[in-house]
Order: C-alpha cells, then sequence, then structure tokens
C-alpha cells in the first residue's frame, strides 16, 4: 500500500505544475481521477503481474485505488485507516494507522507528502527534484536503507500533468512501475470517492 | 516519679522497635483474599510481571467523533515518552515488538506446529486437489496490501502452514481494528514495580496533567480513562489509608471524649492511655512479628480494640476510690477481669478460626492486645497511680436511672424479653446471606466498571479468569495446555467463549512436533511436490522460490521451547509460563465467556482447571461462612464452658451469657426484617458482641468492689467507649467495616441493657464464688 500511496501523491505532485518549492505542489484543491496500468516485478513471480484500474483522490487526504484488472479490488488509505476490499472474494481488512507494517509506512510518508509537510519527509530521504525542458523528475534515496520501506522510490511525468510513470523499488528488490494518465478531475470524476470508501468498509 | 519515667520508657523502647519493624501492607486483596490456592497464587504472580506494570489509557471524544482523535493521541504518546518513570507508550493496536516478525521466524518449523489436530486436519490441508487453489491464494497474498508477511513467510513456508498454526491469534490480533474516531487506546508500561504506590501514584498525576495540558489547547474536547493494575492499586491504597484515618482519630477522639464526659477528669486519661499505648503497640508488634506484615485495615479493625481494653482500666479507675490502694482494688479485680479477658479473646480467636487473612491478623493483634491491656491495667495502672483517683467514679446518671428503671419493671421486662426474642427466633429463617467477597471488600466499583468496559472494547482478556495447567515439566504441561486448547476452540465454535490467548504455537510440545512431522512426511509425497510445482506454475509462481522437497524420515531439528522461551516470544506471553525445578505453570488467558461451560468441558482434564478469580472469591466466602458459623457455634460453646467452670452453676452460667446471646438474636432479627443481608462478617461482629456482653455479665453478676448500681455505672462507661470505637468503624467507606460496627454496637447495647433483667439483682441469692 506504500507504494500505492507514493504512487498517488506524487502523481498529483506531477500534475501540479513545478515549483521550486515541491512542499505547494501537495496540496489538492479538488478531486482527481487517473487511469493507471501497473507492473510488479517480484522475486516470488514466475513472471510480471499486471494491473490496471483508476487512482482517485480528494483534497482532504483521502486515496483510493480501483484496480478493475485482473479483478476488482478496491484500497483505500485516509490519514487514519486502510482498507482493502476484494470484491470478488468478499475478502476485506482494515488497520489502522499509524502502523508498523512496512507497507503502511509509506502511508505515513504519503500524508506527511500531502500535507507539503517535507520536514519529516527530509529526516528520512534524500529530496532530488528536476525540471528539464518539458519533464521533471523527483528522487526520494532513503538515508537509512535498513529501516526505510523502499530502497529507491522514482517518478517522472510531463510539466502538464497528463502524464507520470512512478517506479517503487523494495527493499528486497521487488519493483514495480506504474503509469498514470490524467483522466477527469473537479466535479467530472465518474467514480465517487465516499462511495467507494464506504464499500471498501463494508458500511 | 521514678516508676512513670520506668514506665514511659519501656512504652517509648516498644515504639521505637516497632516502627524499626513495622512494614505496613495496604493491598485489599491480602486482606480479603489471602493467597493460599493455587489460581491466586498464579493471579498474584501475575500482578508482578511485567503485564501488571502497564497501563491501559483511553483517549475519547467528550461526545461523539473526533476527526483528530489520532493525532491528539499521538501528541500526548509522544509527550508522556519524556515523562519521568515512563518506560515505553505505544498505541494498544501497535505493540512494541513486531507480530510479523515474531511469526515469520516460525515459518521454518511450520511443518512441525501447523496443526493442533494433525490427524483430523492433515488430510485437508494436503489435499492434492486444493493446491491450485492455494496457490492462487498465495499469488494474491503475495499481491495485497498485507503481503509482507506472505512474502516473508512464503519461501521458508510455501504452503503457508504458519498461517493456520496462528489462526486463534489472528483472531485476537484482527480485533484491535476499530473505529478511531471515538476510542484511542494507548498502553503505558511504567518502570516502577505496580505496588510501588508512592511512585505509581506520581506517574498517575504526571500522566493526567500532560493530558489535560494537551486537552487545554484542544477546548477540552476529549477525555481521559485510564486502568491497570497500578491504578487500582494507588485506588484501593488511598482509600483504605483514609479509613483508618478516619476511624483512628474518630475513634480515639471519641473514646477521649467520653472518659472526660464520664469522670470529669484529665488525671485519668495518662493512666488509660498508658494501657491502650501498650495493648496497640504490643498488638501491632505481636502482629508484625507473627505474618511479616501489619495490613492498614487490621490497624482500622485494631482500633476498635480502643473500645474494648478501655474497659479493664475503666473498670479499675471506677473503684479506686481511696478506700484501697490501686494495687489492692486491682487484686480484687483480677479474677473477673482475667475472666472478661479471656472469653473476649475467645471471641476474637473465633475470627481466627474461620481462615480469613484479615481477621487471622486482627485475632493476633487483639488478642496480644487485650492480655496486654490486662496486665498493664492489672500491674501497671497501679504503679503509675500515686493514689486515689479524682473523679474516679463515672457520674453518668442516666445509668442508674435506667438500672433502676429495669430493676423496678424486672418482671415485666422478662416477659417482654421472652416474647421478643420467641418473635425474632421466628425471624431468623428469613436472613438473606451475602456471599459476594468483592462486594464486601469494597473495591472501587467505578474503576472495576472502567476497567470491564474498556477491555471488553479491546477485546481484551477477562482479568483474573484463565484455564490453569500445571505439570512436573515444561513437555507435559505443554501437552495439557494443547489438549485444554482443542477444547476451549471447540467452546469458542460454540459460542461459549470469545477469545483466549493460548500458549499453542508459540511453544509447541515435542509430542505434537512429531505428529505434526509423522503426517506431513505422510502426505508431502513426490506426488504431492509435483502437483505443488504444476500449481505453482498455472498461478504464475516461481517454482525456484516456493517450490518444495520431498521430506526425509527426521526433519533438520525439533524446535527447541526452551530457546523459543528465552526469546522475544515472551513479551507475547507475558505470565503465561512460568517454570520451577519440578512443576511448570502455565495459563491461558480467556475473553469474556460462560465460566460454567468451560468449567464443565474442562473438568476431566488432567492437570488443567478454569480458575475464576471471582468465583474463587465467592466460593471462599461461602466457605467463610459456614467456617464463621462453626466459630461463633464453639466459640460461644468455650465460653459457656469457662463459665461453668467458674461458676459451677448451669443457671448462672446461662444468665451471664444470655444477654449476650439475646443481642445477638435481636440484631439478626433486624438484619431479617431490613431484608439486609448478612455475611460471615455480621457473624463474626456477633460472636464479638457477645465475647464483650459475657463480660458484662461477669461483672454485673460479680460486682467484686461495689453494689449492683456502681458496677453498672463502670459496665455503662465501658459500654458507652465500646459503642463510640465501634461506631466510629461505620465511618469507614469499607462495607466490611461498616456491617462490624453496626453488627457489634447494636449488640453490645442490646446485651448491656438486658444485664439487669436477665441477672439477679441480689448477688446473695446466687450458688457459686462471690467476691
Amino acid at each position: 500500500m506504500g507504494r500505492i500511496g507514493l504512487l498517488i501523491c506524487l502523481l498529483f505532485w506531477g500534475i501540479r505544475l513545478p515549483a521550486s518549492d515541491p512542499a505547494g505542489r501537495f496540496k489538492l484543491s479538488e478531486p482527481v481521477q487517473m487511469r493507471y496500468q501497473e507492473t510488479r516485478t517480484l522475486a516470488l513471480l514466475s513472471e510480471p503481474w499486471k494491473g490496471s484500474g483508476y487512482l482517485l483522490a480528494d483534497p482532504s487526504g483521502t486515496m483510493v485505488k480501483l484496480q478493475l484488472s485482473p479483478q476488482r479490488v478496491i484500497m483505500v488509505a485516509t490519514p487514519t485507516r486502510l482498507l482493502y476490499f476484494d470484491s470478488s472474494s468478499g475478502e476485506r481488512h482494515r488497520i489502522r494507522l499509524p502502523t508498523s507494517m512496512p507497507q503502511a509506512e509509506g502511508i505515513v510518508l504519503l500524508r506527511q507528502l500531502l500535507q507539503g509537510n517535507f520536514q519529516p519527509i527530509r529526516g528520512h530521504y534524500h529530496i532530488e527534484y528536476v525540471e528539464e525542458g518539458k519533464n521533471w523528475s523527483l528522487q526520494l534515496l532513503p538515508k537509512d536503507p535498513e529501516s526505510a520501506p523502499f530502497r529507491k522510490v522514482s517518478m517522472h511525468g510531463d510539466l502538464e500533468g497528463n502524464r507520470q510513470v512512478l517506479e517503487i523499488v523494495e527493499r528486497d528488490g521487488d519493483r514495480s512501475v506504474t503509469r498514470m494518465v490524467l483522466d477527469a478531475r473537479g466535479d467530472k470524476l465518474t467514480y465517487t470517492i465516499a462511495r467507494l470508501v464506504q464499500e471498501a468498509a463494508g458500511e | 516519679m521514678i516508676r512513670r519515667l520506668a514506665i514511659l520508657l519501656v512504652l517509648a523502647g516498644m515504639l521505637g522497635l516497632l516502627a524499626w519493624q513495622l512494614q505496613l501492607e495496604t493491598r485489599l486483596s491480602v486482606f480479603f483474599l489471602g493467597r493460599s490456592d493455587p489460581g491466586s497464587r498464579m493471579v498474584e504472580r501475575f500482578q508482578h510481571t511485567v503485564f501488571a506494570r502497564r497501563y491501559l489509557l483511553a483517549i475519547e471524544p467528550e461526545a461523539g467523533t473526533a476527526a483528530d482523535l489520532p493525532g491528539f493521541s499521538r501528541r500526548f504518546i509522544a509527550a508522556m515518552e519524556d515523562l519521568p518513570g515512563v518506560s515505553s507508550v505505544w498505541p494498544a493496536f501497535q505493540p512494541p515488538f513486531s507480530i510479523p516478525d515474531l511469526m515469520a521466524g516460525y515459518a521454518a518449523f511450520a511443518p512441525l506446529i501447523y496443526s493442533l489436530n494433525p490427524q483430523d486436519e492433515a488430510a485437508d490441508l494436503f489435499a492434492i486437489e486444493s493446491l491450485d487453489e492455494r496457490a492462487r491464494g498465495l499469488k494474491k497474498a503475495l499481491l495485497s496490501p498485507f503481503g509482507d508477511l506472505v512474502q516473508r513467510v512464503a519461501p521458508k513456508d510455501p504452503l503457508l502452514l504458519t498461517f493456520h498454526a496462528f489462526s486463534d491469534w489472528r483472531d485476537l490480533f484482527g480485533k484491535m481494528a476499530t473505529r478511531v474516531e471515538d476510542f484511542y487506546p494507548i498502553v503505558l508500561e511504567a518502570r516502577y514495580p505496580p505496588f510501588d504506590i508512592e511512585r505509581q501514584r506520581d506517574l498517575q498525576q504526571r500522566i493526567r496533567q500532560t493530558f489535560s495540558r494537551l486537552n487545554q489547547g484542544q477546548d477540552g474536547t476529549y477525555q481521559l480513562r485510564m486502568t491497570g493494575v497500578p491504578v487500582f492499586a494507588v485506588s484501593a491504597q488511598q482509600r483504605v489509608k483514609k479509613d483508618v484515618s478516619r476511624v483512628t482519630i474518630a475513634s480515639g477522639l471519641g473514646v477521649t471524649g467520653v472518659l472526660l464526659v464520664l469522670f470529669r477528669s484529665w488525671q485519668v486519661l495518662p493512666a488509660i492511655g498508658l494501657v491502650l499505648a501498650f495493648a496497640c503497640t504490643i498488638g501491632a508488634l505481636a502482629t508484625q512479628w507473627v505474618f511479616g506484615n501489619l495490613h492498614a485495615l487490621t490497624l482500622a479493625l485494631g482500633a476498635t480494640l480502643i473500645g474494648v481494653c478501655v474497659d479493664y482500666p475503666i473498670h479499675l479507675l471506677a473503684h479506686c476510690r481511696g478506700e484501697l490502694p490501686p494495687a489492692e482494688v486491682a487484686g480484687r479485680l483480677w479474677p473477673a477481669l482475667s475472666l472478661g479477658a479471656i472469653t473476649t479473646v475467645i471471641g476474637y480467636l473465633a475470627l481466627a478460626a474461620t481462615g480469613y487473612p484479615g481477621f487471622q491478623q486482627t485475632a493476633v493483634f487483639a488478642s496480644a492486645g487485650i492480655v496486654t491491656a490486662l496486665l498493664t491495667t492489672l500491674y501497671g495502672v497501679p504503679m503509675w497511680l500515686d493514689g486515689p483517683v479524682v473523679g474516679g467514679t463515672p457520674s453518668l446518671r442516666i445509668f442508674v436511672s435506667c438500672q433502676q428503671w429495669l430493676v423496678t419493671h424486672k418482671r415485666l421486662m422478662q416477659v417482654a424479653l421472652g416474647l421478643a426474642l420467641g418473635g425474632a427466633l421466628l425471624l431468623l429463617p428469613r436472613l438473606q446471606w451475602l456471599d459476594d467477597l468483592e462486594r464486601l471488600a469494597g473495591f472501587d466499583a467505578r474503576l472495576q466498571q472502567q476497567d470491564t468496559e474498556l477491555r471488553k472494547r479491546l477485546g481484551g482478556i477477562e482479568p483474573g479468569r484463565a484455564v490453569l495447567v500445571e505439570a512436573p515439566d515444561l513437555e507435559t504441561a505443554l501437552q495439557r495446555g494443547e489438549e485444554a486448547t482443542r477444547v476451549l476452540r471447540r467452546l469458542k465454535e460454540n459460542g461459549a467463549l470469545s477469545a483466549f490467548h493460548p500458549i499453542y504455537p508459540w511453544l509447541v510440545s515435542l509430542q505434537l512436533q512429531r505428529e505434526n512431522w509423522g503426517h506431513y512426511t505422510q502426505h508431502v509425497t513426490n506426488e504431492f511436490v509435483g502437483a505443488w510445482h504444476e500449481a505453482l506454475n498455472r498461478s504464475g509462481l516461481s517454482v525456484d522460490s516456493l517450490g518444495l522437497t520431498v521430506p526425509g524420515e527426521l526433519p533438520g531439528s525439533w524446535m527447541d521451547t526452551e530457546t523459543i522461551l528465552n526469546s522475544q516470544v515472551k513479551e507475547v506471553l507475558p505470565g503465561q509460563v512460568e517454570q520451577h525445578p519440578r512443576k511448570t505453570h502455565l495459563a491461558i488467558w480467556l475473553g469474556p465467556h460462560d465460566p460454567q461451560a468451560v468449567a464443565a468441558s474442562l473438568s476431566d482434564q488432567l492437570g488443567v482447571r478454569y480458575y475464576s478469580q471471582r468465583e474463587q472469591i465467592n466460593a471462599l466466602a461461602i466457605a467463610y461462612r459456614r467456617r464463621a458459623l462453626l466459630a461463633l457455634g464453639v466459640g460461644v460453646g468455650v465460653i459457656l464452658a469457662l463459665l461453668l467452670i467458674r461458676y459451677r452453676s448451669p443457671a448462672r452460667s446461662f444468665k451471664v451469657l444470655l444477654p449476650g446471646m439475646s443481642g445477638l438474636v435481636f440484631v439478626f432479627a433486624c438484619f431479617a426484617i431490613l431484608s439486609q443481608p448478612v455475611s460471615f462478617f455480621h457473624l463474626i461482629a456477633a460472636m464479638l458482641a457477645v465475647a464483650i456482653c459475657v463480660d458484662y455479665g461477669i461483672f454485673y453478676s460479680e460486682r467484686r468492689a461495689g453494689d449492683a448500681v456502681d458496677t453498672y455505672r463502670a459496665m455503662g462507661a465501658s459500654m458507652f467507649t465500646t459503642v463510640v470505637a465501634f461506631s466510629a468503624l461505620g465511618l469507614a467507606n469499607n462495607p466490611a467495616l461498616k456491617a462490624l460496627s453496626l453488627a457489634v454496637t447494636g449488640g453490645v447495647v442490646i446485651g448491656f441493657l438486658l444485664c439487669p433483667v436477665v441477672l439477679p439483682g441480689d448477688r446473695a441469692a446466687e450458688s457459686g464464688p462471690g467476691p
């Protein structure tokens, strides 16, 4: 889930115009919806796994990953909870945040990014942000690779904020690459975040 | 003057010795419950583990929900980390040890621990036809946001048998995920032992101050609730201390005031004070020596001793009117005083005979005190007094009038007494018994309710209830614990038990490991391995990383329970495993459950028993009541025997005993009319009242140093002080002390009033020894 959070956060950073202080870029002013395609390369898989769906986020800090292929799964990250719902099997998980689960530590990082609170992030990561021509790139390198959930986080995209690619390398070498394309924003979203959160929570 | 100085020096020496040796105990459980049975001992030991140093704090919005509750709670946690006395603090749903880390460590042993019932479960667990589905499940788990643990377990345990082994615990961990907008639980571990009251109290103040400071910044949005062994310990000590100081001050001031009113002289106070000081000091020293400590409640009950012991010097001083030197008066009074003291000591010894821990202390305290008071009265007070006592005769004319009226209307009163006694006896079968020792002990009900609520919300264990396992060695204990766990699982399936903390699979007996391995080798064959690899391929999983090999006859190594016991696993099982050279105890903590169903299901298990502190306590209360009834009967019988020896007349002995016994019957009849439940405390109080009233009977019957009026006046003074002292007990918050107060004062007043009615006014008419 950490990588989901980072993906979303970095995604919306990418949507905004680059600035000298990247903190301001994380303040969402309206809900957004992105199409995504994800490829995960895990040591325990004989071949890369592919998934696709939509990523949604709103200014309150709630993020939803709606996976539609290979099966429908909703993952929600709020400031206090992490929800998971596999609608094909009915499997549902819910954990509080913060938690000691490594994946969820990424959520903490994500919340700090969303709030534009770079102070704690700089305590754990070296941040490198570069703009070049019509593109930008960002890298978070952990100061203590032994305890960080991710060995490396990098993202690049166009300055117009339409396309981004996020790559995350985990501590054990597992890797995921997510390609995102802006789909809708404001009141034009085809999915309702609150309804997806309710569905994931089973409320 | 020299004699007085010598006496004071002796007293000062004893007080110094007491101050040096005294160890004051304030735990209510020690006084009310003792520590005799193995279950209590285990629970008590549990109370001294690191677990008992933990507070459970809950932050809640004053009303409804609050979106910033997690943020506020984390700031509170951060602030508490710096407080002196705090070892560590964490959200209750995020323990300081990593469950996934610990579980991942068991993956290598999965073929040894995977099932509690391998004989029944192995066929399903290793069904070849289920392998495709399992491989798909494995892949899904690896890709889910909760896949971290699966990723760590799967390379060593591709079939994920570890999760099957931990199924009981998975449910427990799952319960921690509840709403966070209205309830944020925090665990705080103190550096101090739970019963280091002073420091725990300071820590609790610091916690509350920190919370208030932060909460002020939030306009008082939140409230803090706190529970845990140290919270109960501090509360109990404060309540007991309040009771002790209230009772001793009220008793001391009350008795002093009564003495001044009665004797209208300051001269008597030092002499009486001397007797009381010696009695209380020797009583406390004797208790300290016998029990190794003195309970504060014993001290409170001991304060009533003032009301009993004061009778002896009052009786002596009342007769020191100048005709005879005090030593000679004491010489004339000693038979009656000694018999009175012996009967009172018998009353207190009846307390000890109940086996009730607090009363055993009180009996030693009181017996030593009474004997000391008697000896000080007979030898110390005459040495202290220089001559006749000014104002030595108690002045209360009301007693004189009372005695004269009762004697004048003796016949009428005797008839009335007979009728009233008959009616009262008919009421006795309606008495209701109260056998809830927790109610009698006066544990803080508000704190208990808060504790129950908080633990219920966390789905935690019920304190004081457990399945206890005992065996000569760890291996046998584990086997018995596993058998008990099988039963508990069935109870959980039936709904009789909501949750439990088993030892399995953190520790697994060698027997079960062998059994698991045996079934594993039977099922994981070449055919099974091939099918698994095909299933992996079909799901796109790596055979290199998740493949299996056909197991050999023996595993690489067995899981070593001793090594695990010394690892971080002991943090997960606080107080649940206890090893002694020839005995091992295990405890399986229980969540909310049906006590009868659990007890019945485990009744035929060797070395296993259900332990419920509450049921144990109430069973104890019933046993105490039966023993108290027996003690009452035996006590009255012994007193009657002593009277028979003394008077050699059954009629006279019976009459001396009758006022006290009548008092007992009337007091209990009142309880029956008022539907006031009666406990063994009331029985014991009645025994004390009888013992005290027998003194009055003896004094009134013998009248060794005066006529009936003088004697009755002296008895009235004694009764007055006794009633004042025992009434002071009624000021305590503790229900048991209140019960004692009511029963003793009621019995004593009635017994006193009945002496002129029951006993003859003309001594010459009586047979047996005279003055």
